[in-house]
């Protein structure tokens, strides 16, 4: 998939070259577990928060060029932290 | 601006440059002709003094088409052009006067030269048969003297030069070969710097700077390069329009390295109409240099390439740079303890991904066969990325290099070719003690000793120079290697040592091995010979038994009669084991072992290809599967360790031995390949920044650990096994 309707997919969506990152955060599919994590109310606020972290995460990607290196790699740490603790939930 | 961007600018640089003035230029005697067409040779012959080359060049067709059965005029006219560096419309010329005379001693001449500037085994044959033609023809002579010089043949050419000198007590070249052959040979000089042949040159004209351009020529080919350089400097202080020795400086300082003045050389030679192959090739790759970086560690510099180019979506530098650096290393300090010799100053090691840059890198033209060669502290070779995986051994090749840097050095470019090729070629598996490395008996080696081809020792050099057959220069790598190998078994490895101090003094062959050896150079053939005969005489004798083998081989696959192909594959390899290029009885005993699912014996068969040489990745990395499926971790992980040597660039191969060192606790190994492998980026980003923070974190290293996790995630914000690591990480 790709971001801007030119044709061809991206293979490695990067910060870098700024493609694919959009289209690769489209879910297409619930498979097994996650179907059924989706439809239980206890874990579907984790996995909203999990949608949440990697939007922002996203996000941050796109601004990387324009941080601070620092900063850039604090924040991003966090997020994944967090990220990781959410999954970590939802797999329980 | 640089030089291709001045000759596409330019266009039609050679047409306008084709107009300028001429340097002065060696003549040669007028054809007798009267009346008009005596006019117009007059006239040919003025233009090409000034440098009106187009305007000669008009001349002598409208000369040749009014006189079509003059073959003197075609000669001439063939000369204008041999000058002009378009020796196949020449040689055409000259061909053409020989079929109007047959004995046009000039014409052979003329093809002669060609021949020689091809460093053609028939150009002396060519110039015997121009003196039997003409035996006052002195520049047959001189040509015939060059010839024998460049065979490192002083004693006949010397005579030649003198019979050239007989008929024309003012020749040039003559008086130079004979300046030059007191040069090379300086301790028999009271100014060891110069000759008095020099000086007869320049009483006779006080601006003729061949002479000195042909001895520059000489030490060039002996390796001289700096003494040579000193030489062209000489050639041009006396005769500063002279462009050819601009040229020649310009790439001898290329080859050294002082770029600065190499492109000042080549320029100024280029502007003067001095526009040959080797000038124009030489620029161009200068202009390429800012594709490269330079790494300088203890007494070695890398020079890498660092463009990203359609084909390779990385710096090769790098990937190459850990492996390269570490093996230079290695190479240095084991040279440096083995012939006791402390380099005064860093080596330089160039690596050219495209193999034709290098080509024109050494010889200032495209299309040499070699992998790598030496000038002086400066090493110039193949990068592993610029050939077929699997053809070329570059660490071997460096080693290899390595070793004439030692020798050159401490012989001060005195030891004669055979024995630094030799040398080289035996330090390529004794020196870094890796007997898979260094090349195989191959076909062509075979039949030389089969149709007993060797050179005795002291003409070896002839089969480096001016070789007789296709193959002989690599024939002569072979026998050389296999001298020094002989060397070390029968008098031990301190006398190949002692010999190299020997051949300090411009001793020749035959007195070093004399005096060092106990033996005249032909016992010591006969001698070798037999320790030969005794190691390859199995091949030898078996090898066309082997042939048909492996062709009755062939024809019992096709008909599915696998047991039978297995049997007589058996019978085979053995009678030349040293076989392990494409279709080698190994790979394919390998391939039919694992047809019946056989992988014990399939794997015994590659570890006997792996052990003798075989170094086609995909066979070798098949036997690591094996090797690891069999739990045998520490052989698969040397196995693939192999590889490194032949071909790095490989991610697959990397990402593998990654794994293998990582369970063999080899961190410091792992972390290598892994870096390695990002350096090429990877598709996948994820897993291979994980795979790196696996290796620093077992290492603990636990900051670069993070730092690979967090890269992994980036990456993949999901990647499971990432997020698994990245608490520990992130805690400790």
């Amino acid at each position: 998939m790709e971001d801007t309707g030119k044709g061809s997919g991206e293979k490695a969506p990067s910060a870098e070259n700024g493609v694919g990152l959009r289209a690769a955060a489209f879910p297409l599919v619930r498979f097994g577990t996650a179907k059924t994590a989706a439809t239980d109310p206890q874990k579907k606020a984790l996995l909203e928060r999990r949608d949440q972290i990697q939007a922002q995460i996203d996000q941050l990607k796109f601004q990387k060029s324009s941080m601070a290196p620092e900063a850039y790699k604090q924040g991003l740490t966090t997020a994944l932290l967090e990220l990781a603790k959410v999954q970590e939930a939802i797999e329980k | 601006m640089t030089f291709l961007k001045t000759l596409m600018l330019a266009g039609v640089v050679g047409l306008l440059a084709a107009q300028q003035p001429a340097p002065q230029r060696a003549g040669a005697p007028t054809p007798t002709v009267t009346g008009d067409a005596r006019q117009m040779l007059e006239r040919a012959n003025n233009f090409w003094k000034q440098g009106l080359y187009k305007d000669a060049n008009d001349q002598f067709r409208a000369l040749v088409a009014a006189h079509p059965e003059n073959p003197d005029f075609r000669v001439r006219w063939g000369e204008l052009y041999l000058e002009r560096f378009q020796p196949d419309i020449a040689s055409d010329l000259f061909n053409e006067a020989l079929e109007i005379k047959k004995d046009h001693a000039r014409a052979m001449l003329g093809l002669a030269r060609i021949a020689a500037d091809e460093y053609d085994h028939k150009a002396a044959e060519m110039a015997e048969k121009a003196t039997e033609a003409d035996p006052k023809l002195y520049e047959a002579r001189e040509l015939m003297a060059r010839i024998a010089l460049e065979d490192n043949n002083p004693k006949k050419a010397s005579e030649q030069a003198d019979m050239a000198l007989a008929i024309f007590p003012d020749a040039v070249q003559a008086m130079a070969i004979k300046g030059t052959v007191e040069l090379l040979d300086a301790e028999k000089l009271a100014d060891k710097a110069d000759s008095p042949w020099f000086a007869k040159i320049l009483e006779k004209n006080p601006h003729n700077g061949e002479g000195y351009a042909t001895a520059a020529h000489f030490f060039v080919l002996n390796r001289r390069y700096e003494e040579g350089i000193a030489f062209y400097r000489k050639a041009i202080a006396v005769q500063p329009e002279l462009w050819k020795a601009h040229s020649e400086m310009g790439i001898n300082l290329m080859r050294l390295g002082q770029d600065q003045e190499a492109r000042k050389e080549l320029e100024l030679a280029w502007n003067n109409q001095y526009q040959n192959k080797p000038t124009k090739n030489t620029l161009t790759l200068m202009d390429s240099y800012n594709n490269f970086e330079f790494y300088k560690s203890g007494n070695a510099i890398l020079k890498l390439n660092i463009k990203e180019t359609s084909a390779r979506h990385y710096k090769e530098s790098d990937v190459l740079r850990p492996y390269f650096e570490a093996e230079l290393k290695s190479a240095i300090d084991t040279y440096e303890k083995k012939y006791q010799f402390k380099l005064d100053r860093p080596v330089q090691v160039e690596v050219y991904p495209d193999h034709e840059d290098f080509a024109v890198r050494t010889m200032g033209m495209p299309g040499l066969g070699a992998l790598g060669v030496t000038f002086g502290y400066i090493v110039a070779m193949d990068s592993p990325s610029g050939r077929p995986p699997g053809s070329f051994h570059w660490d071997s090749t460096m080693w290899h290099e390595l070793s004439h840097v030692f020798v050159l050095s401490m012989t001060k470019h005195r030891v004669p070719r055979w024995y630094t090729e030799g040398l080289a070629v035996h330090e390529e598996t004794a020196a870094s003690q890796a007997p898979d490395w260094g090349d195989r008996l191959d076909p062509h080696v075979i039949q030389a000793i089969k149709d007993k081809k060797l050179l005795p020792v002291a003409d070896l050099d002839r089969g480096f120079i001016h070789p007789t057959y296709p193959q002989q220069v690599v024939v002569s790598y072979y026998q050389a290697g296999k001298i020094c190998d002989f060397i070390a078994q029968k008098w031990g490895e301190p006398k190949l040592l002692e010999l190299v101090k020997a051949f300090t003094g411009n001793t020749p062959t035959p007195e070093v091995i004399q005096k060092n050896l106990g033996l005249s150079a032909e016992a010591f053939d006969k001698e070798f010979m037999t320790y030969l005969d005794g190691e390859t005489k199995k091949t030898v004798e078996g090898f066309d038994k082997w042939r048909t083998g492996m062709r009755e081989v062939d024809k019992l696959q096709k008909e599915g009669k696998k047991d039978e192909a297995i049997a007589k594959l058996l019978e085979v390899r053995d009678l030349y084991p040293d076989y392990v290029e494409h279709g080698s009885a190994y790979e394919m005993l390998a391939a039919l072992y694992m047809e019946k699912g056989d992988k014990a014996s399939a794997m015994a068969q590659l570890e006997a290809y792996s052990k003798t040489g075989g170094r086609d990745p995909e066979t070798v990395k098949k036997l690591a599967t094996l090797q690891d499926e069999a739990g045998k971790k520490k052989e698969a992980m040397a196995t693939l360790t192999r590889l490194l040597w032949i071909n790095p660039v490989d991610q697959d191969l990397l990402t593998r031995l990654g794994g293998l060192e990582m369970a063999n606790h080899d961190t410091t190994n792992a972390i290598r390949e892994y870096k390695a492998v990002l350096a090429m980026h990877p598709l996948d980003q994820a897993g291979s920044h994980f795979n790196l923070a696996q290796a620093y974190q077992a290492a603990g290293q636990q900051d670069q650990a993070r730092d690979e996790v967090v890269a992994s995630l980036e990456a993949a914000p999901g990647y499971r096994p990432a997020q698994k690591m990245l608490p520990a990480v992130q805690n400790e």
